[in-house]
């Protein structure tokens, strides 16, 4: 139904900005005492209009926001119940008492499983569901979703976690793909708001030229990826005030772990089946799963409240005559480009390098030589790393956009070499400030990485 | 007699301490004065029974020695560490002696008459006492009518002239000779014993006959005319000629055992020189009527044709620990009473067809610790009547020879594979060898009449995809110890391996790494009664893993952690012994099950503890606590009610919010149908009153296309029949060639209200800003608000405000908004229809008689 044309033109020639907003600015509350007392004869027009554009573009700020706010947290509690249970999980004595027969890493290979096999087959439905509920919806709708998966960690079964698990697989792509759009749809509002008077003169039909809101968006991607990289060390509170007082140190858990680092076999051989000291009490658990929820809500209920829509209804409707069957292609369009084409390589490395930063780096050299007590500090310095970095985005104001990127990826290799030649001591700390430095720079990478990546894909599809 | 005092002995032995007599005292009729330094016999009292000296420095007895003890029945003098003398009716204080032992007592001097004075003597050990010859010539043991029994072992005696006396000994029964240096017996050395039945006579290990050659005419046949039961004449070096000598000297006595082990005879492995025995070695023995011959531990290499032809009475032939590696056909000719025949520890590699012709009657054969490896295929079908047959710790690798007997004995072979034969046995052992299918389990499951099978120590850990399901009605036992089905249970076949079991009673499955149990493998085992699964991996059970009528479980030695009691609850014993047990709070009701139980717990409650948390470790489970865990059980319903009220919430705000956003103009839509149908309000013409319209639309009149589309068709009654209100509008009801001015005055005062659809060309036009002042002017007469001001498309406040005419209503009054999404339009409409509607039927409530008198002026 709302693919029809629309039914009634829109009357007058409204402008491209306009009082869209249903949360941002009641009319006439904002409007100064004497203005409300008889009429004013020095009404100044050019005046109020910046007054209501500045009052638009802190509505547009806020947004960008309330949105990186609550992806964060929505990406934190999801990581850290994730990091938590799996640290449980694994211990084996936690998983006889608490769950003699139930098979409970079957369960969690299910679940990872589900997590990260689902999002192949988002490419077909991400477009119709954000199509269908539109960005800001398509947002609310995947951080519920992520608050039903902590949800269920309530109740562990087989029928609880593993439906939650290939929901919230199905969720991933389409909240980071609303996420990222409803940041560019930021952007390009913020550039409408501030070049109001040139759109008014070249006519209010007139399309903004392509790229020109890139400077804006790339100091909202710095803001959104400060926040997204916060929510590593957001992950890291579970353990930090409750996990950690549970566990063994390092030369219980790292007993017969004889080489880290490069000189290891596998991530982390030989690791103590059994890293619980004594095991958390049902009590326990349950505060820190009600305080995970508690969060995960905060964070739909900053989405619902805080994010105003990305477009109007009326402009909605392009994207809308978009025909269900091309729909489906829309994913595919660009791989038309081949400037996009050459992202591709990057997209796969940018996923490979978080994934080492948490296992290879993380497990492989951090764990191995620190313990699995100083994990949480070893990604909170990740985290921070990168959140700090991801301001270094914003180089790309001066520099060609492709300089972060590829510095990015230059640290990186230049740190895989420098752990190539590396083998940290288990069981001991002397190291610790090379780890934390390396885990750190990795972060920075990372952040380079990210912020480049994405400039670069919403410049190329716009 | 005999019998009841050793036992009395040993029981005084072992229990001696734990009766409670404490050393060097008397109680009971016990008198313990072992190790107690003493030089002379204590003062005891004469209820004693049992008198115990051993391990003292007594150097004299003499007959003042002892006072007078008449229940004393057993002495015990033995072992004194000082050269003992002893004098003349030494014992004569003790008349009711049973036994008297002093053996390993070193006696110096011992008087002739020293034994005399015991009538009731039955038992004399005098073993390594140092004595020689003259003990047995010089008449000591006169007198001693009920002497049974007299062990002269491992003394220094070098002839047996048996003095005169020993004819009188009526009731001897076993005399021990064994361990002296007896070089040749002869038949006028044993005259005295002649016509005597003796169930004992040993003279093992004296070098008899080795040492000197005999002149075997002279010397005769040192048994003539004794009946002995066993003669012992082990360890003394006999090889094939001096056996043969003997056995044709002793022609006749009747002897049914004969004891030849650790013999010489053979030529033993890798030699010649020394002859294996023949046909002639026994045949002197064809009349001694021998049952049992031993002629264990020797040499015998090779097993010589008609070797044992002429006892044709023997049952029981040992041949073990020989170096046996050829039986030559017909070896066994003669034997046709033979039962039992022993072939262990040989040098035996393989068996021919001929090898056991001849032993019609055999029942056991034992052929274990021979390195047999191949067996020719008609070998023991001659054995008719064998019953047993024991091929243990050979290197057999098929057992397709094996004859359908009661009882196999195929351990510690070389099995990997079973040949599927058709086979008949009660019982089958094939422990020890290297089977690892478990196929063969299902064929050896599917023997006829199989009672108990052992397959212990295999390697069974591999699974043929779907082996028929295996029944046995009459399996009993089945030991499965020391395999791998853990292996074999993890690829997930082979679960219904005790499907088709349901009399058996016992099962083993100790040690067989199981890590868990298949879910109900247990289940066909309807008379199980024992089930052991010690010594594996288990770290929890299931209440439906056990079957019904099981009595006791072993699980000791595995890795529960926190068992559920439900699994025990209905066992009559368990053994729960090293576990490692989990001492939080999910163990507190099997603790508290443990501490109320009726069912036998085997073994020390030490011996159940707990292994984590490191505080606990090694703290048993019967000390441990378990106050404080009843929380536990609610906060497993606390966990589940907040999982289901949480869930419950977050679909409730993500449907309502998704559906408010994308669905709202439906429901309303929705909302109004059902009320529509619910109480029936059609939309009906209003009432006519003063007012000719209900409305006046003031908009430009760019805008009537959308105006049109928009509202009048919606609206107006004249568009559809529907639609409720009858709109006045520039293009349809003004007055053509009117003034402007008048008409726009005309609509206003004959509307009831006004409805300025404000857009960009509403602010343009200059008419709709004066229909506007007039409206609001009327709105000031009336004083009420007759004005509905719609602002439609994109116009904020500041735009407005621009507007002299509107600014005053738009700080003050309020206004409505055209939705920018389309599914509220309906809401919207409503909304006007309302706002138009409104304050009419307050007036008709309300308290403004006056306003209406001044409509009527005007």
């Amino acid at each position: 139904m709302e693919a029809e044309p629309p039914l009634y033109p829109v009357v007058g020639a409204p402008g491209p900005q306009g009082a869209e907003d249903p949360l941002g600015v009641p009319d006439g509350l904002e409007a100064p005492l004497d203005e409300l007392v008889g009429a004013y004869p020095n009404y100044n027009e050019e005046e109020e209009e910046r007054r209501y554009y500045r009052r638009k573009r802190l509505g547009v700020l806020k947004n960008v926001l309330a949105a990186s706010a609550g992806g964060a947290l929505t990406y934190g509690v999801y990581l850290g119940l994730l990091q938590m249970q799996l640290i449980l999980h694994y211990d084996e004595t936690y998983r006889e008492v608490k769950y003699g027969n139930m098979g409970l890493p079957d369960i969690d290979s299910k679940m990872l499983m589900g997590i990260n096999m689902t999002p192949i087959a988002a490419l077909l439905y991400t477009p119709v569901l954000i199509r269908f509920f539109g960005t800001k919806w398509m947002m609310f709708l995947a951080v519920g979703i992520y608050a039903l998966f902590v949800s269920t960690n309530y109740w562990e079964r087989y029928y609880t976690l593993v439906p939650a698990a290939v929901t919230l697989g199905m969720a991933i792509v389409p909240l980071w793909a609303s996420m990222g759009n409803y940041i560019t749809r930021m952007a390009q509002k913020y550039y409408e708001y501030v070049h109001y008077k040139e759109q008014e003169e070249q006519g209010p039909r007139q399309r903004p030229p392509r790229g020109s809101h890139a400077p804006y968006l790339l100091v909202f991607q710095a803001i959104f990826y400060s926040f997204f990289h916060l929510s590593f060390a957001c992950a890291q509170l579970p353990m930090i005030y409750f996990l950690n007082h549970y566990l063994y140190d390092l030369n219980h858990t790292l007993s017969s772990v004889k080489n880290c680092g490069t000189n290891s076999h596998g991530i982390l051989s030989g690791f103590n089946k059994t890293v619980l000291r004594m095991l958390p009490q049902s009590r326990n658990l349950i505060v820190v799963e009600s305080v995970l929820m508690a969060v995960a809500f905060l964070a739909m209920l900053l989405v619902l409240g805080l994010c105003g829509a990305a477009y109007r209804p009326t402009e909605e409707i392009d994207l809308r005559s978009v025909g269900w069957g091309n729909i489906f292609q829309l994913p595919f369009k660009h791989v038309r480009d081949f400037r996009l084409r050459h992202l591709v390589p990057f997209f796969i490395y940018s996923g490979f390098e978080v994934l080492f930063a948490c296992t290879g780096l993380a497990l492989g050299y951090g764990v191995c030589s620190m313990g699995l007590e100083n994990l949480a500090s070893l990604l909170v310095a990740y985290s921070l790393g990168a959140s700090a970095a991801s301001a270094l985005g914003l180089l790309g104001l001066w520099l060609p956009r492709s300089v972060p990127l590829v510095a990015g990826a230059g640290l990186h290799l230049l740190l895989t070499l420098g752990l190539f030649f590396w083998a940290p001591v288990p069981k001991s700390l002397q190291h610790s400030w090379i780890l934390y430095s390396a885990v750190a720079l990795w972060g920075v990478g990372s952040a380079l990485n990210k912020t480049g990546l994405s400039s670069e894909y919403r410049m190329g599809t716009g | 007699m005999r019998d009841h005092l050793e036992l009395l002995l040993g029981v005084v032995l072992v229990t001696g301490p734990a009766l409670g007599i404490s050393p060097c005292s008397f109680d009971h009729g016990v008198a313990l004065y072992r190790f107690c330094n003493l030089t002379q016999v204590p003062h005891i009292p004469p209820t004693m029974k049992i008198l115990l000296l051993s391990f003292n420095s007594i150097r004299t007895i003499t007959p003042t020695s002892f006072p007078f003890l008449e229940q004393l029945q057993l002495l015990e003098l033995g072992t004194q560490f000082t050269p003992l003398t002893i004098e003349k009716e030494a014992f004569r204080n003790l008349p009711n002696l049973s036994i008297l032992d002093l053996g390993r007592s070193q006696i110096s001097f011992l008087h002739p008459d020293a034994f005399q004075g015991l009538p009731h003597l039955v038992e004399l050990r005098l073993f390594y006492c140092g004595l020689s010859d003259t003990v047995l010539k010089g008449g000591y043991f006169r007198n001693l009518d009920s002497l049974a029994h007299l062990d002269l072992s491992k003394n220094q005696i070098g002839s047996l002239h048996l003095h005169p006396s020993f004819r009188e000994l009526n009731a001897l029964k076993s005399i021990d000779f064994s361990l002296n240096q007896v070089a040749s017996v002869c038949e006028r050395e044993l005259k005295p014993l002649q016509g005597k039945v003796l169930s004992f006579f040993s003279l093992a290990s004296n070098n008899l006959y080795s040492r000197i050659s005999v002149d075997w005419s002279k010397c005769m046949n040192p048994f003539k005319n004794m009946v002995l039961d066993t003669l012992d004449v082990s360890d003394n070096g006999w090889a094939v000629d001096t056996m043969r000598n003997f056995s044709n000297a002793i022609n006749g006595s009747e002897i049914f055992s004969l004891v030849l082990s650790h013999h010489i005879m053979g030529s033993g492995f890798g030699f010649h020189n020394l002859k294996d025995p023949d046909q002639s070695t026994f045949a002197g023995l064809a009349r001694s009527s021998l049952i049992k011959l031993d002629l264990s531990h020797g040499f015998i290499f090779s097993l010589n044709v008609r070797l044992f032809e002429t006892l044709t009475e023997l049952k029981v032939l040992n041949l073990a620990h020989n170096k046996i590696n050829k039986i030559v056909e017909g070896a066994f000719y003669g034997l046709d009473r033979l039962q039992v025949l022993n072939l262990s520890h040989n040098l035996l590699g393989e068996l021919y067809n001929s090898n056991f012709n001849g032993l019609p009657r055999v029942a056991y054969v034992d052929l274990r610790k021979n390195h047999i490896g191949i067996i020719q295929d008609q070998t023991f079908k001659s054995l008719g009547s064998l019953k047993t047959l024991d091929l243990r710790d050979n290197a057999l690798e098929t057992i397709h020879i094996i004859p359908s007997i009661p009882t196999i004995y195929l351990g510690g072979n070389k099995l990997v594979k079973l040949s599927h034969i058709s086979l008949v046995a009660d019982i089958i052992h094939l422990a020890e060898n290297r089977l690892e299918n478990l196929a063969d389990l299902y064929f050896l499951l599917q023997v006829p009449h199989l009672q108990i099978l052992i397959l212990n120590q295999n390697r069974l850990s591999s699974c043929s995809p779907s082996p028929a399901p295996a029944e046995s009605l009459s399996l009993e036992q089945l030991f499965l110890g020391e395999n791998m089905l853990q292996l074999a249970w993890e690829t997930g076949f082979c679960w219904d391996v005790f499907k088709g079991l349901p009399h058996l009673q016992f099962l083993y499955l100790n040690n067989n790494h199981l890590s868990f149990l298949p879910p109900g493998v247990f289940s066909g085992l309807a008379a199980l009664r024992e089930l052991y699964l010690n010594f594996n991996r288990l770290t929890s059970l299931s209440p439906g893993d056990l079957p019904a009528q099981l009595e006791f479980l072993d699980v000791s030695w595995n890795q529960l952690l926190a068992p559920d009691p439900a699994v025990f609850a209905s066992l009559r014993a368990v053994d729960l012994r090293h576990n490692q047990f989990i001492c939080a709070c999910e163990l507190s009701a099997f603790i508290s099950w443990l501490n109320h139980t009726n069912a036998t717990l085997r073994g020390a409650p030490a011996d159940r503890y707990c292994m984590f948390p490191e505080a606990f470790a090694g703290v048993p489970l019967d000390s441990i606590s378990t106050d404080g865990c009843d929380e536990e059980k609610a906060f497993q319903a606390l966990k589940w009610s907040l999982f289901i009220s949480v869930t419950v919430m977050l679909t409730l705000v993500l449907v309502t919010s998704l559906g408010a956003a994308k669905f709202r103009g439906v429901c309303f839509m929705c909302y109004k149908r059902a009320q529509r149908l619910l109480f029936g309000v059609s939309p009906q013409r209003l009432e006519l009153d003063r007012y000719k319209y209900d409305a006046y639309l003031c908009f430009s009149s760019k805008d009537f296309e959308w105006v049109q589309s928009a509202l009048l068709v919606r609206l107006d009654t004249q568009y559809s029949d529907q639609n409720r209100f009858s709109l006045c509008f520039e293009e349809r009801d003004f007055v053509p060639g009117e003034n402007h001015v008048v008409n726009i005055q005309d609509a206003v005062w004959s509307s009831r209200k006004i409805v300025c659809l404000v857009s960009r060309h509403f602010l343009r036009d200059g008419w709709c800003l004066e229909a506007f002042s007039y409206a609001q002017s009327r709105c000031l007469a009336d004083l009420r608000s007759a004005l509905i001001v719609v602002v439609v498309g994109s116009l904020s406040q500041y735009q407005l405000m621009k507007h002299r005419p509107l600014q005053g209503f738009i700080q003050k009054q309020q206004y409505l908004r055209w939705p920018e999404d389309m599914q509220d339009v309906e809401w919207f409409l409503n909304k006007l229809s309302r706002e138009i509607l409104k304050k009419e039927k307050k007036q008709k409530r309300g308290s403004s008689i006056p306003l209406q008198t001044v409509a009527t002026i005007s």
